[in-house]
């Protein structure tokens, strides 16, 4: 190695680190590395071999327009293309791409070594902070430094692996697991209680009766990720999923082995994520549910293992595989890779301002499970707001900070560094006030702005601006077209479908009718016309007509509710206030919320205390 | 309102200050210490809830003696500290006390309802609560004193938190269903879904339809009087208030403004109210009476229109009455008494009917029918109107029969009456039936559990409103996202109802209603 000196350095190579170090090295001025341990490939996944889902998808797709790698990776790698919640309603639509995980990694370590970021494969054992510079201190005794720091440590921080009674060191299955939060850095607070997360058993491709299960086949109607990609864009072999499930079966010997779960014993301390429960939450916690769904899911085209999604679990790997052989289609099942859970070291995001950076450090940034999240997209997410803004503050620039009401990062962002961290925190649609708008369809009106303001003029800068170009043109088109009540007319839009004419109507109010698929009747009408657009300038503006009377409507709702959400109120003054509750004084204390809306989202406050405050205020 | 948010010690009189009362109470509330009440009254020491008698002093000189009472914080109306002086009543005593308090101790004027005010700021009530008390305040009828009290014991404000949970839960689920129906199941979503959405939709039902009707009429009843000129009106009324109020002539036109009388029945206010009669005059001022006469009617909650029988052509009010009052039924022949039946069978609404005074009748006897039509053997059963019961008038009749001659729709709309108290009273007069009439409707209505606080009732409709809009579409199964968006909406005026509102939204209007040192 020569100089070990850089301006700008990521500590981890997983999504969180990837998306930092990429959307960093695009500033071109400056000196970027990724240092990570050398067993771990980058951006690896780890679990669910799948990226997008609900919400997350349009994680994805944020990221994409603001110059990011993930959608890119994915489509690259992508075995199985699905839009989940298709029947819903487009607001809530997503795409899930099934990832071949070797391919997305190696696609991830082709990208990163094609640019100028430096790889150091070395594991980092200590951190420390002189003048402005930080200096890295890795197992072999080598030093490299750096002005801004960015830890995507992941789940490695002090990890420690479950299966049954056995308990290993490890960050995850056959991998080194890193110092603990306080061994590695000096006055970084961290969550008094650990988290933890978990994944089931790989099970071999022979083993499994596939014949026995529901065949889910790759969607080719699916929207692929990346901007420069056509929308059927499939570069690997397509393959199915397959879905099965549980019985009464299964979940009694999951039950009779309660004592020997280190979830239920007390083995595990940790917190695991709500949202992505193991099946032994899912039968301790509702006990008269036994069918619960479970996705088999390829990892790879060339990998011979198998992803049973659903059942992740950190029971003894005798009591894996027979609840595994009580699934039908999993009755021959061989386990390759025993499942199990995982407990690291996460920092308290509350001392993260809205940029990722440590308040009482500045340059040092935290991104990625590090923060206490769940899923790649997530990770991936809060790298790029990482990389961008340490980058923006290393040149002097102003931070760019995604709204909550125009992104789910932004979203994510937000309920990260405002609210407590109790459980680990994990991105879905239900979080945002502002869902009818922040769609997949319409990523790129959300974005575009945000994307501008770095000045980078790469090719997705050309392509937001041409898309918006040619957005507004068509949302012209479609307000401004006419059919008069003539004969033609009304024969041509009822041979159709779409409806009679009174006097005339709009292309627009036609999209808007209820019974008219906006997006099909958009593409009749434009091809009547003679008119070609691009099939995702066209969804855009064909979902965001129909959904726009509804957000006009609740416009006045939505108003009043911000009044009141918005509504400042001093934290430090609920804590002298006699009336307010012991208990929900100590949630306020943690949170220290600054608005009524940061209040009402704590939990466990009572809606007499919201009422009180409400009045006060 | 946020003249409100200030901590100064405050004062006010709390009792009226129009009258000459014997006693008057002046409340304090706000002060940290309590050392001015060694000059104002001489005491060094002040025990809480303890009566101590003083004599309130500018310097040297005495004002008044009273009684002085204390309520520690946070033991107090207010939550802060309290002190009520027992003094006596002349308005201008107490204004001097108050002056004195002002100028000598830092005592701020409260402004209205900022006592109130402070017991919501120190969470001594909630937002209902204090809507409760503003009702308690004013009520001026048993009704509203008794919903008032069940709101002051939070009786509403669990209800609303109630709907407040299920909507919590059905919103969940439909959050679920959008985030997590891969891992749940759509069956099992869709149907939670619909049973939630069934048990708010009862919910939500039952409490609009307790926001709906005539809260007023509840609150203040008022029974009217209307027909033509010389229908009887006047004389009607006199008979009933017990008093030579209105004047009663034969001329047309007598009454020319509304004339207005309480009268209790079962201890139950009522205005009763005597209107200009009906006719077309060129008389501006007339004109005005009976209009005015029209509207008072129309907010009525029962209102009587009176047929003078002997002049009557049939015509028919254009404001729908609860009943009808036959008057001069005692000038008709015997003819004219037996076409009786044929000319009145266009009436939709109950009969009753008024005689001329007798010497120990208010209203008057109804001989005239009994003899002429009736079966009036002392013990028969059958009453005075007979077996036949198909014919619509007679005073007594729906409580005599079930369902009685009237038709079913009278017999339901009063409820179904005790048999025996029934028998025992025979054959009333009508002064007693009216009297029924009126108090089994004042009685149904108020059995409905009607939400007096008109606030609650705007929001609730909205509530109700709204969620009529997303049951449909949740059956219909549309679009997930604009069900979820506009159940968030829905979400907003839920919370307005609990009190999770901006205070100036909704405070001002509140307090606006409170008289200074409540
Ligand atoms: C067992 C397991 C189960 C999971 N289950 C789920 C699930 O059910 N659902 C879900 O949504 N997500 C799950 N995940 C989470 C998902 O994998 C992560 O959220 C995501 O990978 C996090 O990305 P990251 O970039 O923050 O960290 P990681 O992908 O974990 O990357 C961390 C990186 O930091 C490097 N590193 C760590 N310490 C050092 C050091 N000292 N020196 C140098 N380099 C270092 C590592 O080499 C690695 O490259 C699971 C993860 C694991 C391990
Ligand atoms: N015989 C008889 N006379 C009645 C009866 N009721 C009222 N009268 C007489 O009818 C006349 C008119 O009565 P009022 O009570 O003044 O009539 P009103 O409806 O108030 O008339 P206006 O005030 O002019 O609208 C008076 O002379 C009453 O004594 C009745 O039942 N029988
Ligand atoms: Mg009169």
């Amino acid at each position: 190695m020569n100089d070990l000196s850089f301006d700008l350095i990521v500590l981890g190579g997983g999504h969180a680190g990837v998306e930092a170090a990429w959307i960093a090295h695009q500033f071109e001025s400056l000196r970027v590395a990724i240092v990570t341990i050398p067993e771990v490939p980058l951006a690896s996944a780890p679990c669910n071999p799948a990226v997008g889902g609900v919400g997350k998808g349009q994680v994805v797709r944020e990221l994409d327009a603001l110059g990011g790698l993930m959608g890119k990776l994915a489509d690259e790698s992508g075995i199985q293309f699905r839009t989940l919640n298709e029947s819903k309603g487009y607001a809530v639509q997503s795409t899930r791409i099934q990832i071949d995980k070797n391919l997305y990694s190696s696609r991830a370590e082709y990208y990163i070594e094609s640019s100028n970021i430096s790889v150091i494969r070395k594991r980092v054992e200590k951190v420390s902070k002189t003048g402005d510079r930080f200096q890295l201190i890795a197992d072999d005794s080598t030093v490299i430094s750096c002005s801004k720091l960015i830890v995507t440590t992941g789940t490695f921080l002090a990890g420690q692996m479950h299966t049954g009674e056995e308990v290993t060191i490890g960050g995850r299955v056959e991998c080194r697991s890193s110092q603990g939060l306080d061994s590695l850095f000096d006055g970084v607070s961290k969550l008094k209680k650990r988290f933890k997360t978990g994944t089931p058993a790989r099970l071999t491709r022979q083993s499994i009766d596939f014949s026995q299960m529901d065949e889910q086949p790759s969607d080719p109607g699916t929207i692929s990720f990346h901007f420069g990609h056509d929308v059927d864009y499939r570069q690997a072999k397509q393959v199915s999923c397959y879905l099965t499930r549980t019985n009464d079966e299964t979940l009694a010997i999951i039950r009779e082995n309660k004592e020997r779960s280190p979830i239920f014993n007390g083995q595990i301390q940790g917190v695991g994520p709500r949202y992505c429960p193991s099946i032994e939450d899912k039968a301790y916690r509702y006990e008269d549910r036994n069918i619960h769904h479970v996705f088999v899911e390829p990892e790879g085209l060339d990998i011979d293992t198998f992803y049973p999604n659903g059942i992740s679990t950190s029971l003894p790997k005798e009591v894996q595989l027979d609840f595994i052989r009580t699934i039908k289609g999993l009755e021959q099942a061989e386990i390759a890779v025993y499942g199990y859970a995982v407990e690291y070291d996460v920092v308290d995001t509350l001392y993260l301002n809205k940029t990722m950076e440590y308040t009482d450090i500045p340059g040092l940034y935290f991104a990625g499970q590090v923060c206490g999240t769940s899923g790649y997209e997530e990770a991936a997410g809060q790298g790029y707001i990482a990389g961008v803004n340490a980058a923006l503050s290393y040149l002097g620039r102003d931070s760019l900070i995604l709204d909550r009401d125009e992104s789910y990062i932004g979203v994510m962002i937000d309920d990260l560094t405002a609210n407590d961290r109790d459980e680990p925190y994990r991105l879905f649609t239900a979080r945002a006030e502002n869902r009818l708008q922040l769609r997949e369809d319409n990523t790129v009106l959300r974005m575009a702005k945000y994307r501008s303001r770095l000045s980078l003029e790469n090719s997705v800068d050309y392509y937001n601006s041409n898309f918006i170009e040619a957005y507004n043109n068509l949302i012209d088109i479609i307000d401004e077209t006419f059919f008069k009540e003539s004969e033609k007319n009304i024969n041509l839009l009822s041979e159709l479908g779409f409806g009679g004419i009174k006097n005339k109507v709009s292309i627009a109010e036609i999209l808007q009718r209820s019974q008219n698929n906006p997006i099909e009747t958009l593409r009749v009408l434009l091809n009547i016309t003679g008119i070609k657009i691009e099939e995702r300038v066209l969804r855009a503006a064909a979902i965001s007509v129909k959904y726009r009377g509804y957000i006009q409507r609740s416009d006045a709702d939505f108003q009043k509710w911000m009044k009141l959400k918005n509504k400042p109120l001093s934290w430090n003054e609920l804590l002298q206030n006699k009336n307010i509750s012991f208990e929900c004084k100590q949630r306020i204390e943690k949170v220290k919320p600054e608005n009524f809306g940061q209040l009402q989202k704590i939990k466990g406050i009572r809606p007499a205390t919201l009422a009180f405050v409400a009045g006060n205020i | 309102m946020n003249q409100y948010f200030r901590d100064d010690p405050i004062v006010a009189v709390s009792t009226s200050t129009q009258s000459q009362a014997a006693i008057g109470i002046i409340r304090i509330t706000g002060f940290k210490d309590l050392s001015f009440l060694k000059p104002l009254c001489g005491l060094s020491e002040v025990k809480p809830r303890y009566a101590h008698y003083v004599s309130i002093k500018d310097s040297e000189n005495v004002l008044d003696d009273g009684v002085l009472l204390f309520f520690k914080a946070p033991h107090s109306f207010t939550g802060e500290n309290v002190i009520e002086f027992q003094v006596h009543g002349n308005p201008f005593n107490l204004e001097r006390i108050i002056s004195l308090l002002i100028s000598q101790y830092g005592f701020k004027k409260a402004f209205p309802g900022e006592f109130t005010y402070r017991a919501l700021r120190n969470k001594k009530m909630n937002l209902t609560q204090v809507e409760g008390l503003d009702l308690l305040l004013n009520a001026s009828s048993s009704f509203g004193l008794s919903q008032a009290t069940k709101i002051m014991n939070n009786e509403l404000f669990e209800e609303y938190t109630a709907l407040r949970d299920s909507y919590i839960s059905l919103r969940s689920s439909i959050e679920l269903a959008i985030d997590f129906s891969e891992d749940v199941g759509e069956e099992e979503i869709s149907k939670l879904i619909t049973s939630q959405t069934h048990h708010i939709d009862k919910i939500i039902n039952n409490l609009f339809k307790r926001s709906q009707g005539d809260i007023n009429s509840l609150l203040s009843p008022k029974i009217g009087l209307y027909g033509e000129t010389n229908a009887g009106k006047s004389t009607l009324f006199n008979q009933i208030v017990g008093q030579d109020r209105a004047i009663v002539s034969d001329i047309h036109g007598t009454t020319r403004d509304f004339v207005s009388e309480y009268i209790y029945i079962d201890s139950q206010a009522y205005q009763l109210i005597d209107t200009a009669g009906l006719r077309v005059s060129s008389d501006t001022i007339e004109q005005e009476g009976i209009s005015r006469g029209k509207r008072l009617i129309e907010q009525c909650f029962l209102r009587f229109y009176l047929i003078n029988i002997k002049t009557w052509k049939g015509e028919l009010p254009s404001i729908t009455p609860s009943a009808y009052i036959l008057t001069h039924v005692d000038l008709l022949n015997d003819t004219e008494l037996l076409s009786l039946k044929s000319r009145l069978s266009s009436l939709e609404q109950p009969i009753f009917i008024s005689g001329p005074m007798g010497a120990d009748s208010k209203i008057g006897p109804i001989e005239p029918l009994y003899n002429k039509n009736g079966p009036m053997g002392a013990g028969d059963s059958f009453g005075p109107m007979g077996p036949d019961t198909s014919f619509k008038f007679g005073p007594m009749g729906p409580l005599l029969f079930s369902p009685g001659p009237m038709g079913a729709e009278f017999y339901n709309e009063l409820g179904p009456m005790g048999a025996d108290s029934l028998k025992s009273t025979g054959p009333m007069g009508p002064v007693l039936s009216l009297n029924t009439l009126i108090s089994n409707t004042y009685r149904s209505k108020s059995s409905l559990n009607p939400i007096p606080i008109s606030r609650h009732r705007e929001v609730i409709t909205d509530i109700y409103n709204r969620f009529t809009h997303v049951k449909q579409y949740i059956f219909n199964n549309q679009d997930i996202a604009i069900i979820s968006h506009e159940i968030n909406s829905l979400g907003i005026y839920i919370d307005e109802l609990v009190g999770i509102t901006s205070p100036d939204d909704v405070l001002d209007n509140i307090f606006s209603n409170f008289c200074i040192g409540k």
